[in-house]
């Protein structure tokens, strides 16, 4: 059955239940432990006419071949609740009787545990307290109210298809609270070089919307499943923005190889052509990076150009798609980083292309779009997506006046933090990393 | 790539898993000496049978073997009857640090979803039904934990007494060790979580103790070690915030209160993690 959590218990002296343990226990900070033979627990009620589920999570003493299990039973004025045997870590449940629970600010209950031990006798230690089971923390839950604690159950199923952005946005949306029994999404990797699973047959047949993301070398299955979608399917087409401007110097490295176990996606996939064209020579750290420098600023492309051909792209996009990213970008990229690597969105892109994707559709119409965007927001705070930042040249940042970039910044590939300057050397020297 | 021929087994817990990861990618061993891992904390029965049999074992040459208090559990009884006659054993001991975390205590979600947030606040459990704006919770959490933090020195005691204990099991010492850095640098993501730091002491550690890795090499190991893990984060996919007053009163010198730590696909403040943490949000992974 459906249940809501009223409340939640933590043992100990840092827990919640400062005035509960009456007689019965040794408290330590993060649990208590029943000891003797009888503890006594006074359980805060909500003092309502609910019916209540106890639930506590209890870890036995246990000294295996002499007291495999410790024996717990739970009692109130009105008698024996339960008996367990307990011989690990457990969670019991406890249905409360309503007689004792109705309109009630509390509940007191006889714990009796008749098999309690003291550490010193099995072990080198000097702990002669009578212990028996520990208790670690517990829930107070209630049968739900359905219209408060559960929406209808899925009414909208959502089929997401293309490659890494597609599922990111598919993660993203399966993870919103709000639309958690309203939508069923279901993403599908069109990428071509992965086998397409399609989603269930029933699924496709009953979606309702589709979003799907072009530019991505489509697999030749999708166009097959995509005709399985009913005719009413609101189909809206995204792209993933580029951002070129950021890394002027890109240009695919000729060392880089398949290196098999080591390398999935490329010792140092983006590339940069300066750092190529010095790979040959054996210089000195400090020196190497002058020389880089020195290199870049002489070769440095025209930003406007790029920027403007980067714009064009973004307006491309719009012509084409069911999504508006150009303005937006433009008018953000220099206040707010938007672009991890040139194909990754950040959170706060990707959150601005999934508010188009949902704007007017039958998701949005499902609930409230404030909360749904808030919601949105939240889950968005911090994403680093799948850390592979390609680090920007100081000259470029200072030149276009990005706001949120700073000297020393350093960028995450993968498990490292490197500066710009880091990044360089190491891909000059196509030196080895770790994951 | 030439056939590597001899292995280093290591039996430990996902500690061990940064030992291989890191010693798979030195050029110098890449050819040489192959990593295994056997996780003491996850290993089945099943395991045994299917996975760490003859085939397993033929090429190990030498066994990094983490230590534990108590008496040797059936699994590690279950190494000792495996590894090959005459291989090396070298004896570590874990790194943890219970003390930067005070509040780790009980989350009764943990018994319905024990992987969404597997590092229990119990002052942070205590707030989850607290209907409260966001400044209202964080503010509530910081003066509960203010009012409730325990004796940390007690804490710091009990943690060295631990790390001794394991030193005294071991071939590597690492007590005053983290004694003497745990201050000026960040180790600990979580309890027994590592940063990079540790990675590296104990890696270089365990191969200067090895007989199969040639002594003449130790300086570019070292060397090799160092440019892996230099700007590397370690075992940071869930890396838990530092209070402020932990900070304080341990002296953490590295600690920057307005640092981010990575949460699997966020990075977040403490505030950012507080809140979450207390109203089990979702996250990306």
């Amino acid at each position: 059955m459906p249940e809501r959590v009223e409340a939640t218990f933590v043992f100990g002296s840092l827990g919640n239940l400062p005035g509960a343990l009456i007689d019965g226990w040794a408290v330590e900070d993060n649990y208590a432990w029943a000891i003797g033979t009888e503890s006594r627990l006074l359980l805060p009620l909500p003092a309502d006419e609910a019916e209540y589920l106890l639930r506590l999570t209890v870890q036995p003493l246990i000294h295996k071949g002499e007291r495999d299990a410790q024996r717990l039973a739970v009692a109130t004025e009105l008698g024996i609740l339960a008996n367990f045997s307990l011989e690990q870590r457990t969670t019991i449940e406890l249905a409360l009787p309503i007689a004792l629970t109705r309109n009630r600010n509390n509940i007191a209950l006889i714990l009796l545990h008749p098999d309690a031990m003291r550490p010193s006798d099995f072990k080198q230690i000097d702990d002669h307290r009578l212990l028996s089971v520990c208790f670690m923390s517990g829930t107070l839950t209630r049968p739900a109210d359905n219209a408060r604690d559960h929406p209808p159950a899925a009414a909208c199923r959502l089929i997401v298809a293309g490659g890494y952005v597609a599922r990111q946005i598919a993660e993203a949306i399966s993870e919103l609270p709000i639309l958690r029994q309203r939508v069923a999404c279901h993403y599908v990797n069109t990428d071509h070089v992965h086998e397409v699973t399609p989603p269930p047959s029933e699924v496709l047949q009953s979606a309702a919307l589709c979003w799907e993301q072009t530019g991505v070398n489509h697999a030749w299955a999708w166009a097959g499943i995509r005709s399985m979608l009913p005719p009413g399917c609101d189909i809206r087409r995204f792209a993933a923005p580029r951002m070129t401007v950021l890394w002027p110097f890109l240009q695919a490295d000729p060392r880089l190889t398949y290196e098999a176990g080591l390398y999935p996606g490329g010792r140092y996939p983006f590339g940069d052509r300066i750092a190529a064209s010095l790979a040959h020579l054996q210089l000195p750290d400090d020196v190497m990076q002058l020389t880089y420098m020195s290199m870049a600023e002489t070769g440095m492309p025209d930003l406007d150009a790029l920027l403007a051909a980067d714009r064009a792209a973004w307006r491309d996009i719009d012509a084409t798609h069911d999504i508006a990213v150009a303005d937006y970008i433009g008018e953000n990229f220099r206040r707010n980083r938007l672009c991890f690597a040139p194909p990754y969105p950040t959170g706060d892109l990707l959150g601005h292309m999934i508010g188009q994707l949902l704007g007017g559709s039958r998701i949005a119409a499902l609930c409230d779009p404030a909360m749904l965007r808030q919601e949105l927001d939240f889950l968005l705070t911090g994403y680093l997506g799948r850390r592979e930042e390609l680090p920007i040249h100081p000259q470029v940042a200072q030149r276009l006046g990005l706001a949120w970039w700073h000297p020393g910044m350093r960028y995450r590939w993968q498990g490292n933090r490197w500066t710009f300057e880091d990044y360089v050397l190491r891909t000059i020297r196509w030196t080895p990393w770790r994951p | 790539m030439a056939a590597v021929t001899r292995s280093i087994l290591v039996y430990a817990n996902c500690q061990g898993e940064e030992l291989i990861r890191t010693g798979r990618y030195m050029p110098s061993l890449m050819d040489h000496i192959g990593f295994k891992w056997i996780p003491l904390h996850q290993v089945t029965p099943e395991d045994w049978d299917t996975r760490y049999g003859p085939d397993f074992m033929a090429d190990v040459a030498a066994v990094w073997e983490q230590v534990e208090a108590g008496p040797p559990s059936q699994d590690r009884q279950e190494l000792h009857r495996r590894r090959p006659a005459g291989c090396q054993v070298v004896r570590f001991p874990p790194f943890t640090a219970l003390c930067i975390w005070p509040f780790a205590g009980n989350d009764p979600r943990l018994a319905a979803d024990p992987t969404r947030y597997p590092w229990p606040d119990s002052i942070a459990a205590a707030l989850a039904i607290e209907d409260l704006a966001d400044d209202a919770l964080f503010e509530r959490y910081m003066q509960t934990t203010t009012k409730r933090m325990p004796d940390l020195e007690r804490r710091l005691r009990m943690d060295i007494t631990r790390w001794e204990a394991a030193d005294a099991l071991s071939d590597v010492h690492v007590a005053s060790w983290v004694e003497q850095n745990f201050r000026t640098v960040k180790l600990f993501h979580t309890a027994g979580h590592l940063t990079a730091v540790p990675i590296g002491f104990m890696l270089r550690q365990l191969l200067e103790r090895t007989s199969i890795v040639n002594r003449n090499e130790q300086t570019r190991l070292r060397g090799e070690i160092d440019t892996l893990l230099r700007g590397h984060d370690g075992q940071d996919f869930e890396s838990v915030p530092i209070h402020p007053l932990v900070a304080e009163r341990l002296a953490l010198r590295f600690y920057d209160p307005d640092a981010r730590y990575r949460w699997h696909a966020h990075e977040w403040t403490l505030r950012e993690y507080i809140l979450r943490y207390a109203r089990w949000a979702p996250y990306l992974g």
